[in-house]
């Protein structure tokens, strides 16, 4: 099943299919390991539910609700 | 010390004598650190060459060799998103260093190898600096040295900077790379067929060395439409054949997406490179974890943050300001001012030469002083919080608040210090990645009432108000402060850094238990910087404001100062502020609490007297007036000095000045008036 990342509830894991968005936003996202094919896990979200912090190839990254709508992940 | 200011020269190899090594690498992997254990004191930090981006030079003697190093800006690629990449990728490309280190967090290979691959893309001279590999271990993590060393064909060095483990080893591998010609090819991503063979045509039509970068590289990176090599081509008249190529080449459906392509097959690359290399042994960080949970809890998480941040406030304006040694600081500062006044006087200067001397540049030179043990705490506290992983999730936290304001989380930190003193909080500002927003903070920061203000309103506010009303006046210019910050943030944010909208991308990393040395070290760095490049621009500034209210001798109305201040009385008529009034904000740019002092001044009372004389003179609407263009007229010129030296303009300084002064004449005069109609004056 196919969802935005920004989607994924804390302890649900993901595999990201595409990466959209913004250009500088995109490759900043794709640096970074968020390439397709990459799993992806939420952990937790700050106090006002935004931002939300992510475990991506082995490292906490954390990111904002509305960056992370511009990637799709199928979940797992 | 600036080594490697001249002109790109290919260096041949050298065995003894000089050679240049850069670091390079993630942040917060331990470079600094790396590069202060490599270097010792035998350091020099400026910037980039027109940019705000801070430089690190250095010296390292091993033997017969001189190592010139250069600290890079900490990146997580080489792509032209920022300034920081974009410098570190042209001095690796075009200075070409003799030995890159690429600084690596063991504890989480896959993404710092990815700057690495991107390095050995540029140059084969790379030395891998496996930092923190006691982090790895302790999260399980087991590393096959020699296996990585075999498969990237470079020397791979583990280490532990911030306890100086492995420095020797890591000199010993740039002897190494020096001596030998012969390399291992690098590992190299595979591209897709029709991403190579258009990378291969591209190639052919460009010289050797297109504008001093690799080939190859430089027809990879036309084909992800690259900005600054674009840019590079297009001046270029005789790149443009193979610019028009890449640009047909990039509308093709098949190779439009090849920036992702090309990301896809690096990472793809790193986990063949990694299969057998890092393996899961037994344990685990579980408690960063735990701790997570609790810090940036639901509910605890502000709460603590509060308690956290409150207790750095504390600690940098009681323990800094009001020490028994800044006391005596304070007084053997005063008692060598006395000796000077005593020695001119002694050798007959003119009564004029000795004040400007003793209350005009010692004075200046007092300031500077006073803020010395108020920078380095405040400096000692914000190291320790960085360091141990804590303002990375204060970040985290707030940043839904800084979002709002179209600020990042990483804004809040020196935005918060400007409460306390603007001076600080301007170079904390430091922090921040992206250029637009770091120079927002910067110029909103004045401001956030500071506790220099503070000290004028409560007086004004004692004096003129009584019980609840001088509370709710307090706070009113608190709360104005605040709101001030959020639509002058967002004002700017909509007319003058209307940029692409850039990403909150945060690393998390590991909590880590602060190492004294290397908090000790930055707390030194950030003060020694301050006195050193502030402190000679305070004092002047101060002199020359001391002859302004000074010169030429005879009452203060016939000063220079006081002639201003008659000269713009009918700008202060429409805020009901009188000339005395006027003159005293220009006093008050020197340092804010200084308004108090000069008021005394002109109103020919002693400190004592001030309250009456000013009760007698003064309507409370024309002092709450007063109060509310002094939050925001000016910031005082250590603010100023600062600014000018963060943002290395002085146009943005002089704008930081100038806006200010508008928004006061415009919230002077409706409050004023506003306030008459209503009765109040």
């Amino acid at each position: 099943m196919l969802a935005p990342l920004s989607h994924l509830q804390p302890g649900q894991r993901g595999r990201i299919t595409r990466v959209g968005g913004a250009s500088s936003i995109r490759r900043r996202m794709l640096d970074l390991g968020l390439v397709p094919g990459t799993e992806i896990a939420a952990l937790h979200a700050a106090p006002l539910r935004d931002p939300v912090a992510f475990l991506v190839r082995g490292y906490h990254l954390a990111m904002r609700r509305r960056d992370a709508e511009a990637i799709a992940v199928e979940l797992l | 010390m600036s080594c490697c200011d001249s002109a790109a020269s290919p260096s041949p190899l050298r065995v003894a004598g000089t050679a240049t090594v850069a670091l390079a690498g993630n942040p917060n992997v331990g470079k600094s650190t790396l590069f202060n254990a490599l270097t010792g004191l035998h350091q020099h930090v400026g910037n980039w060459s027109g940019k705000t981006v801070e430089r690190k030079d250095g010296t390292c003697r091993a033997g017969d060799l001189t190592l010139r190093l250069v600290d890079l800006p900490g990146t997580y690629s080489l792509s032209a998103l920022s300034p920081e990449e974009l410098i570190a990728r042209e001095f690796i490309a075009l200075e070409r260093p003799d030995v890159v280190i690429s600084v690596v967090d063991a504890s989480n290979l896959e993404r710092n190898l990815y700057l690495t691959l991107q390095l050995l893309e540029l140059t084969d001279r790379v030395i891998v600096a496996l930092n923190m590999i006691d982090l790895a271990e302790r999260k399980g993590l087991i590393i096959d040295v020699p296996q990585l060393e075999r498969r990237l064909g470079v020397p791979v060095v583990p280490l532990v900077a911030e306890h100086r483990e492995g420095s020797a080893e890591v000199v010993e591998a740039i002897r190494r790379v020096l001596r030998s010609d012969k390399r291992a090819a690098p590992p190299r991503a595979g591209l897709p067929v029709v991403l190579a063979e258009a990378v291969g045509r591209i190639a052919s039509m460009l010289p050797e060395r297109p504008a001093g970068f690799d080939r190859d590289w430089f027809a990879r990176k036309l084909l992800e439409g690259d900005g600054a090599i674009l840019e590079v081509a297009g001046r270029t008249p005789i790149l443009g054949a193979a610019d028009q190529l890449a640009r047909e080449l990039r509308a093709d459906p098949q190779l439009a997406d090849a920036e992702a392509e090309v990301i896809s097959a690096q990472y793809e690359l790193l986990s063949t490179l990694l299969t057998g290399v890092v393996r899961k042994g037994t344990g685990k960080l579980d408690w960063s974890d735990a701790l997570d949970r609790v810090v940036t809890h639901r509910y605890l998480g502000y709460p603590i943050l509060f308690g956290v941040f409150a207790l750095m406030f504390w600690a940098t304006f009681s323990l800094g300001a009001g020490t028994p040694l800044s006391i005596a600081l304070t007084r053997i500062l005063d008692q060598v001012g006395g000796g000077l006044r005593w020695a001119l006087v002694r050798v007959g200067a003119p009564a004029l030469l000795v004040n400007f001397v003793v209350a005009g540049l010692w004075a200046g030179f007092e300031t500077v002083v006073g803020f010395f043990p108020l920078i380095a705490v405040f400096f000692t506290c914000f190291a320790l919080l960085e360091d141990s992983g804590y303002l990375a999730r204060a970040a985290f936290m707030v940043d839904r608040f800084m979002s709002a304001i179209g600020l990042h989380g990483r804004s809040f930190l020196p935005l918060v210090m400007g409460f306390g003193c603007n001076v600080p909080a301007v170079m904390a500002a430091r922090g921040i990645d992206n250029p637009g927003d770091r120079l927002l903070t910067i110029l909103v920061n004045p401001l956030m009432l500071c506790q220099a203000r503070l000290v004028v309103f409560v007086f004004f506010a004692a004096t003129f108000f009584s019980g609840w009303r001088a509370a709710a006046v307090m706070l009113s210019l608190y709360g104005l402060s605040a709101v001030l910050v959020v639509l002058m943030s967002a004002l700017f944010k909509r007319t003058l850094f209307q940029s692409e909208p850039t990403p909150f991308l945060l690393e998390l990393p590991p909590y880590h238990l602060p190492v004294w040395r290397n908090v000790a070290t930055h707390a030194w760095r950030s003060t020694r910087m301050f006195i050193r490049r502030a402190g000679g621009q305070i004092t002047v500034m101060t002199g020359a404001v001391w002859l302004f209210t000074h010169l030429p001798l005879g009452p203060v109305d016939h000063s220079f100062a006081g002639r201003l201040g008659h000269l713009v009385a009918p700008l202060g008529l429409t805020m009901g502020l009188s000339w005395r009034l006027l003159v005293s904000l220009v006093a008050g740019v020197l340092a804010k609490e200084g308004v108090l002092a000069s008021l005394a001044v002109l109103y020919g009372v002693g400190p004592h007297g001030l309250a009456g004389a000013l009760r007698h003179a003064v309507s409370p609407l024309a002092a709450y007036t007063f109060m509310v263009v002094s939050l925001v007229y000016i910031p005082c010129f250590s603010t100023l000095v600062v600014i000018r030296r963060e943002t290395m303009s002085w146009r943005w300084t002089a704008f930081a000045a100038l806006y200010g002064l508008i928004l006061a004449f415009v919230l002077g005069t409706g409050i004023f008036q506003v306030g008459r109609l209503l009765g109040l004056g």
